[in-house]
Parts: structure tokens; sequence; C-alpha cells
């Protein structure tokens, strides 16, 4: 690739080449989110223009959107699901489909598609008091435990990876999974009554 | 809520207790990086939430100032205008109105946008992501600019998802062939009848297919098969 379409192409996804798009995944996957966020805050400020000039956002409502953008689409880089290519636009995309969404009830889009809806994985509502249950529950499950619920649910590694950087069988490992969600769920529900 | 009671109660399958903690992690770790994000946001990038009350209006009073003395400035000047200027003849009155550019309209509103996402949609098509592709072809086609081949790639990316909508890529479909485009019609009248074989409208699916052999187009010896195998009604 010449020289000036290598830099097309890297403004198009944040400055990143090609290697520094499989190293910010390599660093995700990892549980390593520092570079996600130096590459992606420093385009805040042009989603939230966009936001407000496209859509007439207000100030709040862009933030809104543009950090609920944020996060989903670390998670999806973490699930495979966002391909180098243009990350620039499906970010702006993202974000101005999350904005219609947060505002839904105040904007004429009501009737957009639930299948052009890119902003959350899963529609399960948590009380707020039972996520603040979880953050007293989190810690009192032992470190092996958290390190791999953390590792497998959040960072998106698969358990075949885990095991073998921790020279396990992966059906050792499975079976630690499973033992540690059980051990959660009950410090969990110890923590907070319905 | 559903999934979240079961989990409580301890009624959830394996799959399911496995999707609440995941959703529960997330939550949390989601809400720790939308912490340091916040904080980073606000010290790095001077960007917050809530914008200081005493920065906005300091903004807009100097707004209303400079707008003020520019109002003021064009007043002046017109005025100036009429004393000094003569009575201007057509030809000076006409070379005045062409000394503006006429904006640009030809291409329409939005057209870079169209080209981006249209762009943007290509990718996510041959990377199989398909339900970006259709979302991103669904913006494109509601564009003017819009041309027969994205129809014709909605109701692709439709059908080949991994759960197809058939019922949606009929839509699609059909709006390709009102374009004048023949070789898209060809391609767009093999898929159609495919959508409404995967909905189970093979009555609809049926002249589509006579219509290909009949006129020899893309696929007709596929055409031929299926249809073969359509049980009369």
């Amino acid at each position: 690739m010449n020289g000036p379409s290598q830099k097309n192409l890297e403004a198009k996804n944040f400055g990143l080449s090609p290697d520094d798009f499989q190293l910010l995944l390599e660093e995700l996957w990892s549980g390593r989110d520092e570079l996600y966020q130096r590459v992606f805050l420093s385009h805040f400020e042009d989603c939230l223009s966009f936001l407000k000039k496209q859509y007439r956002a207000s100030h709040q409502d862009a933030y809104d959107a543009s950090m609920d953008t944020l996060l989903i689409f670390c998670d999806r880089l973490k699930r495979g699901r966002i391909q180098y290519g243009n990350l620039r636009f499906l970010f702006t995309q993202m974000a101005g489909q999350v904005y219609l969404k947060n505002n839904r009830q105040n904007t004429k889009y009501t009737d957009w598609p639930d299948h052009l809806d890119m902003s959350t994985e899963t529609t399960e509502n948590i009380p707020d008091d039972a996520l603040k249950a979880f953050e007293k529950a989190w810690p009192q499950l032992g470190e092996p435990c958290r390190g791999l619920l953390k590792a497998f649910f959040y960072d998106k590694q698969k358990l075949k990876d885990i095991a073998q950087r921790q020279a396990r069988s992966e059906v050792a490992l499975r079976k630690q999974k499973q033992r540690c969600m059980g051990k959660l769920q009950a410090i969990f529900k110890k923590q907070y009554s319905l | 809520m559903k999934l979240f009671n079961k989990y409580y109660h301890n009624e959830a399958n394996e799959e399911e207790q496995s999707a609440m903690t995941e959703l529960l992690i997330q939550k949390k770790y989601d809400q720790e990086l939308r912490q340091k994000m916040s904080a980073r946001l606000a010290n790095e990038y001077g960007i917050q939430r809530t914008p200081a009350v005493g920065a906005a209006r300091t903004r807009r009073l100097q707004l209303i100032r400079w707008g003020g003395s520019i109002a003021a400035a064009v007043l002046l000047g017109l005025a100036i205008w009429q004393i000094s200027s003569p009575q201007l003849d057509y030809q000076a009155l006409t070379v005045a109105y062409l000394s503006e550019q006429m904006p640009e309209t030809y291409r329409g509103k939005g057209w870079k946008e169209v080209l981006e996402q249209r762009d943007a949609a290509i990718q996510a098509y041959v990377t199989e992501d398909y339900t970006t592709a259709a979302q991103l072809w669904g913006l494109v086609t509601q564009a003017e600019e819009a041309e027969a081949k994205d129809f014709l790639y909605l109701g692709l990316s439709y059908l080949f998802q991994e759960e197809p909508q058939p019922e949606t890529a009929i839509t699609a479909l059909q709006q390709a062939l009102t374009y004048p485009d023949k070789d898209i019609e060809q391609v767009s009248r093999w898929y159609l009848s495919l959508a409404y074989l995967q909905a189970e409208q093979p009555k609809n699916a049926r002249p589509l297919l006579e219509e290909i052999i009949a006129n020899e187009h893309w696929n007709i010896a596929k055409a031929q098969e299926l249809l073969k195998r359509i049980p009369q009604q």
C-alpha cells in the first residue's frame, strides 16, 4: 500500500494502522484498556459535535450517547464483531443509533426496526440496588475466581486460551468457572434481598 | 427482569446463569470504565457532562456582544454605501448578481455521507457482518442517491444473516426491481424468488422463476430445479 492511501485508511481508523488495531485488540483481550481510552477519548469531541450537528442533540445527551457508544464499541471489539476498515464512520453511526435509542420517547425515530438497533447486546434490566449489592459481593469472591470470570466474561478471552496460559486443561477450567459462578451467585444472594 | 428473578431464585439453567453472571460483571466493569473515562475527559480534554454554568453564561454574553458589534458595523456600511454609490445600470447589477457563486446542489445534500455509508456497508458485507451491512444499507437506501444495487445488497444482507429476515429482504428486493438496471434486475429477481421461498410464499416465487427461465436469465438451471420441486397449487 502506498503512502497517501495508507494515511487515508489510518485517518478513517482513528489513526490506527492494521497492526495498531491488532495491538489494540490484544490489549483489550488482556484486560488493559489504556490504549483504547487514549485512542478513542481523543476523538470524543468530534463525536459530540457530530451528534449536536446531525441530531441537534443537547450537550448532555450527546455526551451520554458518546460515552455509551465507547462502552458498546469496546465490547464489540473484544467480541471480534468490529473489523478494521472505517472505524471512525462506524463509531459515529453507532453513536447516532445510541442517541436515537436513548431519546426514543422524544424523537420521531420511534419506529426504527429492532434489527437496526446497535446499542445493547441484551435488554435484561437489573435493578440499581442489585448492582450495588453485586459491587459488595464481587470482592468477597476469591481472586482466582474473580480473575477467571473477568477474563472470560468481560475481557472475552476464550477458555482455551486461558487454559493454555495457566497450563491447565480446558475441561478443568470449565469446571472451575462453573464452581466460581455458583459461589458468586451465593455471595450475591446474601448481599441482596428482593 | 425475568432472567434476573430466575437467577436470584436459583431457577436459572446453566446457560441462563452464565448470561446473568456475564451481565452483572459487564455492568460492574463498564461502570468502572465509564468513571475512568469521564475523569480523563474532564482532566485531559476539559470535557464535562455538565458544562460549568459560569462558563456558558460568559460565552453567551460574549456572543451577544459580538453580535451587537457586527450588526452595528453592517448598518454603518450600508448607510455609507447608500450615500456614496452611483445608480447601477442593468449590466453592473448583472455583474453584481453573478459575483456570488450559486451553491452546488448537483449531488444533493449529504452525498459524501452516502458514499461513506456505502463504503462501510460493503466492508461489513465482505466481512460477513450482515447485521451491520443491513443497517448501513438501510441508511443508504433512504438517501436520494440510492441505486438499485443498494437495495439489492440491503436485501441480501437480510437474507444472509444468521437469522434470515426474508420478509424485510422481499421489500428491499422489490425496490431493486423498480430500477431500470438490467444486470441488477436479473440478480434481484433470482434472490427475490429465494426470499419468497424462504418466507414460505412459493406462490409468489413461481412467476419469478418462470420469468428467469423464459428470459434465460442468470441461474436458469437452478431456477428450473426449484420450479420442479415447488408443489402445484
